[in-house]
């Protein structure tokens, strides 16, 4: 996390063209424009892209209003509102590949578990409620995009030639993306659970012993120390790296930190949350899991609105 | 129900052929003759039920279908008997419409499943029988006389064994002085692998243990003074344990010294009068080794692997199998850093497919894409105003007492339509979302009743992910009573049909809420 990352196809880019060549817009939907900071942690690389390959024709820190015709569009973001869609739409018929980037364009993220609530729900809590003049009056209504009721991601609504999740992405992998898909390549993402690409020991969750691998679940701060090198679910603190995709080279697990699935689920898994519940059953005491904060938030913290049921059922009451 | 009129809609498709009263010779000829000449890829029997244990029937199609070179996983079956016929007697629109997409089901599975390995053995002429009882030790004699080497143990020394039946009765010296016979006093069962004809079991005491290699176990216990010993059997031979906390035969009338287990036989010994204890003993020996050497005297036999697959593409080696597996069959190989299978471990019980947070184990008997499309075909039942209840059933109980339902003429609606997962540990969370998702008003899991799972932790296992995903369920707005989990014994027919019909008012008084 302390060097600066590099792009390991970059002389590849050097020798497309001396003048930038490939034209490039990109954009922010509904996210929090983590993905696009993510973006300057290519530090020089990005300079020399910029510089030399990448054309940067429509950003939001550029000033043009009308989106260009380009070779490339990077999405950021879900789909939340009507504003959204309209513009992962054109973006679409003007950009010759589109990337979705971040785990929002790739699953809708965390804005995602807004799915749960009713749309008016959400309105009245994000307009009205926490309004910072204490008014509890929402304002400006008219020019505020019409909610959508649910999150989407970008890939539900329009066809996206490769798509890069993490939260935000490893700009690495992006640039690595931009320059295969340049060539015509298809990028791979890799295909197995983020616990492959992890250096931490695992002792008991090798062992063939059907108790736990612990007596009690932790957060992080519960615990005064954290074995940087042990398996987090055999220490008891709940990391969803099983249930997720390898590919960020395990960024969160070796700076100490559990794994929060942002890369989403392993290809073949239908969904985050229901895997992680089933396999987290038979490795930490159910008991204590159970009563722990928020097991539906943990679970598809990244990755509800691609559930097989994306949120709340509308026009059902639970008991 | 118009079976013909069923069968020629399945004839119009053009890929099904249909063959009629298949239990009569010609018909049955006729039938393996086609698969002979490679003329059909698959079977679904569309009759009565796989778990229809009173009817050796099936097993003997099986057996001549394999014998013809049918793989296993390409015979399937659609139980319209007991689950169509019996039970919606009153409901003959229902019933067909059920019927059509059971039959349905089970050609997807035959298409779906991968076809099953196979090995092919010489049988080991040896035999294991657990327990220095009356019964044990006649079984042990008949066997030896017969010829084949026996390994007799129990867990108590020689003098306190042989004090609790009648010395004067039984060939001990004939035993003992028989090159052929071993007795291994005062050792304990620990632990078991194999299948009939081929088992390897571990025999040990206190100075240490050793394999032995047999051919079939003789189980002649007395499960009411050694409850402990009930439960290993249970759990490493896979005998099921009935609610009394008897070994459960294959049924109580034709076939009471044969177990689910091929390979495994029971020569129990319960409370009886005292003058017919010799009698019944002898002729429960008698039955066991009859039943024993039809096996063990072939010169080869099939055994069917049916066993967990894993994809080393998406396998990352996070040791959650290793800790799921109840039976040992899972473990990590260190130098590939992939998980692998003991194929003479596994029993393909499912709750590793569950559990593998990475998707990368499959069964291949019940595929994960086969049970996705199961539930898709089956949400196409057009509603008619009962509430559509999807009932994932165990082979083991929540199946069979269903069959039982039906056999009883216990009515339910039509709309409860069955699928069975092996093991209540195949529940996968993804299935009860699918579910909803395709339309069900309610998912019904009939399984074995707690601590009487068949594959000892599928129960507990899928309890315990029940009660962590209930809050999904709840946070999505989706009621978690329209889950229903239901402990079943095989013969609890009135249970079953009890239960749907309550479920099913539940759900119709649910709807009616909203």
């Amino acid at each position: 996390m302390t060097s600066a990352p590099t792009c390991e196809n970059s002389e590849v880019v050097t020798e497309m063209g001396a003048q930038p060549t490939v034209t490039v817009a990109t954009s922010w939907l509904n996210t929090c424009s983590g993905c696009h900071m993510a973006l300057l942690d290519l530090h020089e690389t990005l300079v020399e892209l910029l510089t030399t390959t990448l054309s940067l024709r429509y950003s939001p820190v550029v000033d043009v209003k009308k989106i260009p015709e380009v070779d490339v569009a990077l999405v950021e973001g879900g789909i939340g509102n009507e504003d959204n869609e309209a513009e992962a739409r054109e973006l679409r018929e003007k950009a010759g590949t589109v990337i979705a980037f971040g785990s929002c364009a790739c699953f809708g993220g965390l804005p995602g578990l807004r799915n749960l609530f009713d749309v008016e729900e959400v309105r009245r809590r994000a307009l009205c409620e926490t309004v910072t003049d204490g008014s509890g009056v929402e304002r400006m209504s008219e020019v505020v995009p019409r909610l959508h009721g649910r999150v989407r991601p970008v890939t539900d609504v329009i066809d996206v030639d490769y798509a890069v999740p993490g939260c935000p992405p490893r700009p690495d992998l992006l640039g690595d993306a931009i320059v295969a898909l340049l060539r015509g390549e298809k990028p791979a993402l890799p295909t197995k659970n983020l616990c492959f690409e992890c250096e931490r020991q695992q002792v008991e969750m090798h062992k063939p012993q059907r108790s736990f691998v612990t007596t009690g679940v932790h957060a992080l701060f519960e615990l005064e120390e954290i074995n940087p090198t042990k398996c987090f679910l055999e220490q008891g603190v709940l990391c969803i790296g099983p249930a997720t995709r390898a590919g960020c080279h395990g960024r969160c697990v070796n700076a100490n930190v559990p794994c929060r699935g942002c890369n989403g689920p392993p290809p073949e898994a239908m969904e985050q949350g229901g895997k992680m519940v089933d396999s987290l059953a038979t490795i930490l005491p159910a008991g204590a899991l159970m009563f722990s904060e928020d097991t539906v938030g943990t679970g598809y913290r990244f990755t509800l609105p691609v559930s097989i049921i994306p949120g709340a059922v509308e026009g059902s009451e639970a008991k | 129900m118009d079976v013909d009129a069923l069968a020629q809609e399945f004839a119009k498709d053009g890929q099904v052929s249909v063959h009629e009263h298949v239990c009569l010779t010609e018909a049955q000829r006729e039938l393996l003759g086609k698969v002979e000449r490679g003329e059909i890829d698959g079977v679904v029997l569309a009759t009565c039920s796989p778990g229809h244990y009173g009817n050796s029937l099936h097993r003997i199609i099986l057996q001549r279908l394999r014998a013809v070179g049918m793989n296993r996983n390409r015979i399937g079956f659609a139980n319209l008997r007991e689950q169509v016929v019996g039970p919606h007697r009153d409901d003959p629109e229902g019933a067909m419409r059920k019927a059509r997409l059971l039959v349905q089901v089970a050609l997807e599975r035959v298409r779906l499943s991968h076809p099953m390995d196979s090995t092919e053995i010489a049988p080991r002429r040896v035999v294991l029988v657990v327990g220095a009882t009356t019964g044990g030790i006649l079984a042990a004699h008949r066997l030896v006389t017969k010829g084949y080497k026996v390994h007799l143990i129990d867990e108590r020394p020689r003098e306190a064994a042989l004090k609790r039946v009648h010395v004067e009765d039984l060939p001990i010296a004939a035993l003992d002085d028989d090159p052929r016979m071993t007795f291994h006093f005062g050792h304990s069962l620990t632990d078991a692998n194999g299948w009939a004809g081929d088992f390897a079991v571990e025999v040990s005491n206190s100075d240490g243990k050793r394999w032995l290699n047999v051919g079939a176990v003789v189980v002649a216990v007395r499960e009411q003074d050694d409850p402990a010993l009930a439960q290993r059997i249970h759990e490493l031979l896979l005998v099921e344990l009935g609610m009394d906390g008897t070994l459960r035969p294959l049924n109580s009338t034709t076939l009471f010294t044969e177990t689910r287990e091929p390979g495994v036989f029971l020569v129990r010994e319960d409370d009886v009068d005292e003058t017919t204890r010799l009698r019944t003993a002898a002729m429960r020996a008698d039955s066991a080794v009859t039943a024993l050497s039809m096996l063990l005297d072939r010169n080869e036999v099939f055994h069917d692997i049916a066993i967990t697959e894993v994809n080393p593409d998406l396998c990352g080696a996070c040791g959650t199998c290793v800790k799921t597996c109840a039976f040992h069959a899972a473990s990590i190989d260190a130098k590939l850093d992939v998980a692998t299978v003991d194929t003479r471990r596994c029993k393909a019980c499912g709750n590793c497919v569950t559990a593998c947070p990475a998707a990368a184990r499959d069964l291949v008997t019940y595929p994960h894409h086969y049970l996705l499309r199961a539930i898709e075909t089956l949400s196409q039942y057009p509603s008619n105003g009962d509430p559509k209840v999807l009932c994932l059933l165990c082979d083991s109980c929540g199946y069979p007492a269903a069959d039982d339902a039906g056999t009883k003429g216990l009515q339910y609606p039509a709309s409860v339509l069955p699928l069975n997962i092996c093991c209540g540990g195949r529940m996968d969370t993804q299935y009860l979302l699918y579910a909803f998702k395709q339309g069900f008003d309610g998912i019904f899991v009939g399984r074995c009743h707690d601590d009487h799972c068949r594959n000892i932790v599928g129960n507990t296992d899928m309890d315990r992910r029940m009660d962590l995903f209930r809050a999904s369920l709840r946070a999505r707005r989706i009621n978690p009573e329209r889950v229903r989990i239901w402990g079943l014994s095989p013969n609890e027919g009135e249970q079953y049909a009890e239960q749907v019909n309550d479920f099913c008012a539940y759900l119709r008084e649910q709807r009616g809420g909203d």
